[in-house]
């Protein structure tokens, strides 16, 4: 089927290249460069349209005001202010606890253990096997662990640590990554010139992998912040501001999810937060992408 | 007349060999997992010269030379037996777990420059404030001497904030040398340090290594007869025999050129094999 649809169409294409006036090969150059650009575009397309759409129906709700005031009416008026400091709360439990854990299980990974060894493929298999785990599951081993077992209950907390169990596979794969791209001829150096290994790790290969490292904590807080499922589950989903992380709280994503959802007449709130949260992870990534650069310009230069 | 110039240059080798020998390996074993790759080898170094290690590709030469400031710890499942003495000691049994110690005395330059992604300054800063050095007026000294070692000052001393990687392959290649030196090693092996230079650079690299020598013990392990007639005191060759290297012939330079004891020695000397 497909070999007679090529053969057909190379018998097609020589007549159409005739009658152009292309050569064969130059048609299907052609043709090659068309589909390329197409695709492309199309993928464009769809993040403009998605972009656009939140952007035109969020932005007449956007105000200072909105960005400062409580949640008022389950949300279809006041603001989000409650939900943005839960949502920060809630992210920086999670990379406080995931990024240091991360950063040590990934020196393990990539630079003591051996890399064919049992112990090493052993872990970083179970790591596949959490980044593949549907993050409800998460959600619900997080109830059952920090909400129920450990008493922390509804609370920021018990959230916070859920995310950093779902987001720390993610984070360990990219800081392993970023440190197993540092060429091995600067370990050799730092060995040969009698450093020891901490201080070569220290000095030279931490710096030298620190883009992968960022991109670890990039990914981590993406995941963070588009979670809703294990949230529902362990941070709940109260609109008020949270006085400790013992508080219940609602993320900028559960709100928009509920607001969508459960609250009728919410849509214009819910396109609203949207948009706030789809300009804090474009905030959030230039910003951390820009302090890694200048960390590294550091450590490397002075 | 031949004779008697064979005898004293027999005469002249005892002499060298039995006089200052700054590394001693006897009966060296070295073996990855169950693959043997070197088998006893037992070559003096004499101190303040250069020895050059020649030989066909597979034959060793560069695992000898990890042996010698064990760089060969850091493959897991390597074995060595026999001993490698520098001064009095032997370097696997008295230097115990800790090849640190061992790896101040005995530097190492690679095969491709590999300078730290950092500025000129900072890779030389580097392995002098992990030894100790803070001062900032010592280091800067230190790291101007060194530089000017090894015939950079000239080149690179207006703009040592700048990235070491910005640097030329020769240029890479004498920085790393001059980070080896500013630990004040005895011993500097060099792996092929010329192997990926140009011309030029490896004719500054050979000068230095001559001027080098009035001050260390060099071992260079190097592919390229021709370097080994410009640059060694005293030549060891290496061979591959049925998969396992072993030294076949060493002595002065002068004395393994012209009249080499070994049959293999000649033919590989003319290009034979």
């Amino acid at each position: 089927m497909n070999l007679s649809f090529r053969i057909n169409s190379n018998i097609d294409s020589n007549r159409v290249a005739s009658l152009i006036g292309l050569r064969n090969g130059q048609l299907w150059d052609l043709l090659f460069s068309a589909a390329v650009w197409g695709s492309v575009l199309i993928v464009a397309m769809v993040f403009l349209w998605l972009v656009g759409d939140v952007l035109i129906r969020g932005v007449s709700a956007v105000s200072w005001d909105f960005l400062v005031s409580p949640v008022i009416d389950s949300g279809r008026s006041g603001g989000i202010a409650p939900v943005l400091v839960s949502t920060a709360c809630i992210v920086a439990v999670a990379l406080a606890v995931a990024f240091p854990l991360a950063l040590a299980s990934a020196i393990l990974i990539a630079e003591f253990l051996p890399r064919t060894g049992t112990v090493s493929r052993l872990v970083v298999a179970s790591f596949d096997v959490l980044a593949g785990m549907p993050s409800i599951v998460f959600g619900l081993f997080g109830n059952a662990l920090f909400n129920q077992l450990l008493g922390f209950g509804y609370s920021l907390l018990s959230g916070g640590l859920t995310l950093a169990c779902m987001v720390l596979p993610f984070m360990i794969k990219a800081n392993v990554d970023g440190l197993r791209a540092v060429p091995r001829s600067y370990r050799e150096a730092g060995d040969a010139l009698a450093m020891s290994r901490t201080s070569t790790l220290w000095h030279v290969l931490l710096p030298a992998a620190l883009p992968g490292i960022i991109a670890g904590v990039l990914l981590g807080m993406g995941r963070a912040l588009a979670e809703t499922a294990a949230l529902l589950f362990t941070s709940g989903y109260v609109t008020r501001m949270p006085e400790s992380l013992m508080d219940s709280g609602r993320t900028i994503s559960i709100h928009i999810y509920d607001l969508a959802m459960n609250v009728a007449g919410g849509d214009r709130m819910a396109y609203a937060s949207a948009l706030i949260l789809v300009v804090l992870l474009i905030l959030i990534n230039t910003a951390v992408v820009r302090l890694g650069d200048w960390i590294q310009r550091r450590s490397l230069r002075a | 007349m031949d004779r008697i110039t064979e005898a004293t240059s027999y005469i002249q080798e005892q002499d060298s060999s039995s006089g200052n020998i700054c590394l001693c390996t006897e009966s060296l074993c070295l073996s990855y997992g169950t693959r043997a790759a070197l088998e006893n080898v037992n070559l003096r170094i004499p101190s303040r010269a250069v020895t050059a290690i020649i030989g066909p590709s597979g034959s060793g030469k560069s695992s000898f030379l990890c042996c010698l400031n064990r760089m060969t710890d850091l493959c897991c499942s390597t074995t060595i037996e026999g001993s490698v003495r520098l001064g009095e000691h032997d370097i696997h049994r008295d230097l115990g777990k800790n090849p640190i110690a061992l790896r101040r005395r005995v530097g190492m330059v690679f095969q491709h420059p590999n300078p730290f992604p950092f500025s000129i300054w900072k890779n030389l800063a580097l392995p002098l404030k992990h030894h100790g050095v803070r001062n900032k007026q010592e280091l800067s000294s230190v790291i101007e001497q060194a530089l000017r070692r090894v015939g950079l000052w000239e080149e690179v001393g207006d703009r040592l904030r700048d990235s070491a990687l910005t640097l030329s392959g020769g240029q890479q290649q004498r920085l790393c040398i001059a980070r080896a030196l500013v630990l004040e090693p005895e011993v500097l092996l060099m792996d092929e340090p010329c192997s990926s230079l140009d011309p030029l650079s490896t004719k500054c690299i050979e000068t230095l290594i001559g001027q080098l020598k009035n001050s260390y013990t060099i071992v260079v392990v190097t592919h390229d007869l021709a370097q080994a007639r410009r640059v060694a005191d005293h030549v060891a060759l290496f061979w591959n025999a049925d998969g396992v290297g072993r030294l076949i012939e060493q002595g002065p330079a002068a004395r393994v050129f012209q009249h080499p004891e070994h049959e293999l020695t000649t033919s590989y000397l003319e290009g034979q094999l």
